[in-house]
């Protein structure tokens, strides 16, 4: 038996050690850098033109469309009541406010008598809004601590 | 350098004790089967770790995800990258950015080499469903985006894959 140390007659390890340390070491460094991805599924965007895409189901239904700025996140009924706009803090925008108004119309909207929203909260920012900016929309949209708010988001495109 | 010192004084006999003790603890040697047991157990993790993740991607300062609660797994899709320097379709770039805007001589038509590389994987995976008879094309795209990508190049790119009959958006994030 060649090198390594080997008794006579046993299997020489330390080769076959070597490997396995190298690939340890490889897969280490390679699982140290994967990090937990999740995946946030959103409905088919809509090329809208001012008006709402799906005119069959806002009469039975309100809908609400969040509109983010780099200014401020602005909340609109398809009911009439006036758009409300929360202006960004020294914190950034303020997504804990956004989810207490939320959670304010859907009470007010689904209360018995009233004709409900849509599950589908309607998510529009101004082009130049970073990405993560309308994620966390997104996440302050989806629930709040009493349960489920919005969990479909449809992110609107402007007509191009 | 003691065995300097013992040949220096001349005893041959404690030489001879001290190298012939040595030799046994060598002899003895480490035993390595725990360290194997320990070494494969660690080997057989990792790699399971590296397979379970559906999608190895990977996240630097050029492409970093935005952080959610989304509670959704990955599911393997036609990948569309959005990172700081460019649009990367199934691992072929297609399009360059700078600045958060598309790198082209023809602005009109800024995105055809994106409408074209995604129309062209459209066409790749129905003529594989139709040949291995498999399952047809699903239209799920998994979009991984950069967390400082403006919203309106998001928007854009989304726009032209539902004109290469994409109808399903995924946006992966990183998990919070």
């Amino acid at each position: 038996m060649a090198g390594g140390g080997g008794g006579e007659g046993e299997l020489n390890l330390v080769p076959y050690l070597d490997i396995m340390i190298n690939l340890v070491m490889f897969l280490l460094a390679v699982t140290a850098n994967i990090v937990q991805l999740r995946e946030a599924p959103v409905l088919v965007p809509t090329l809208v033109s001012g008006g709402p895409s799906d005119q069959s189901d806002v009469d039975k239904k309100g809908y609400l469309t969040v509109a983010v700025s780099p200014r401020a996140i602005s909340v609109l009924t398809s009911y009439g009541v006036a758009p409300r706009e929360l202006l960004r803090g020294p914190n950034g925008l303020p997504y804990g406010e956004l989810t207490q108004l939320l959670r304010e119309y859907k009470d007010q909207a689904t209360a018995p008598g009233q004709p409900g929203l849509k599950d589908a909260l309607q998510v529009v920012a101004d082009a130049k809004t970073p990405y993560k900016e309308v994620v966390a929309t997104m996440d302050a949209a989806r629930k709040d601590a009493k349960g489920d708010l919005f969990p479909g988001i449809q992110l609107a495109l402007g007509a191009q | 350098m003691s065995d300097v010192l013992d040949t220096e004084t001349g005893d041959d006999d404690a030489i001879f004790v001290k190298r012939k003790h040595r030799h046994m603890e060598e002899a003895a040697g480490l035993n390595l089967t725990a360290m194997m047991d320990v070494m494969t157990i660690l080997l057989v993790y990792l790699i399971k770790v590296y397979a379970d993740s559906p999608e190895n991607i990977t996240l630097n300062d050029d492409l970093r995800a935005p952080k959610s609660t989304a509670p959704d797994p990955v599911v393997p899709a036609v990948r569309v990258m959005i990172s700081k320097s460019a649009i990367v379709v199934d691992d072929k770039p297609v399009l360059q950015i700078k600045n958060g805007e598309i790198v082209t001589k023809d602005p009109a038509n800024q995105y055809a080499p994106l409408d074209t590389a995604l129309r062209k994987r459209v066409d790749d995976l129905r003529a594989i469903a139709l040949r291995t008879h498999g399952p047809d094309f699903d239209g799920i795209l998994m979009v991984v985006a950069d967390e400082d990508t403006p919203y309106g190049l998001l928007t854009g790119v989304l726009s032209v894959a539902g004109r290469a009959q994409f109808t399903s958006y995924r946006l992966t994030v990183q998990h919070k």
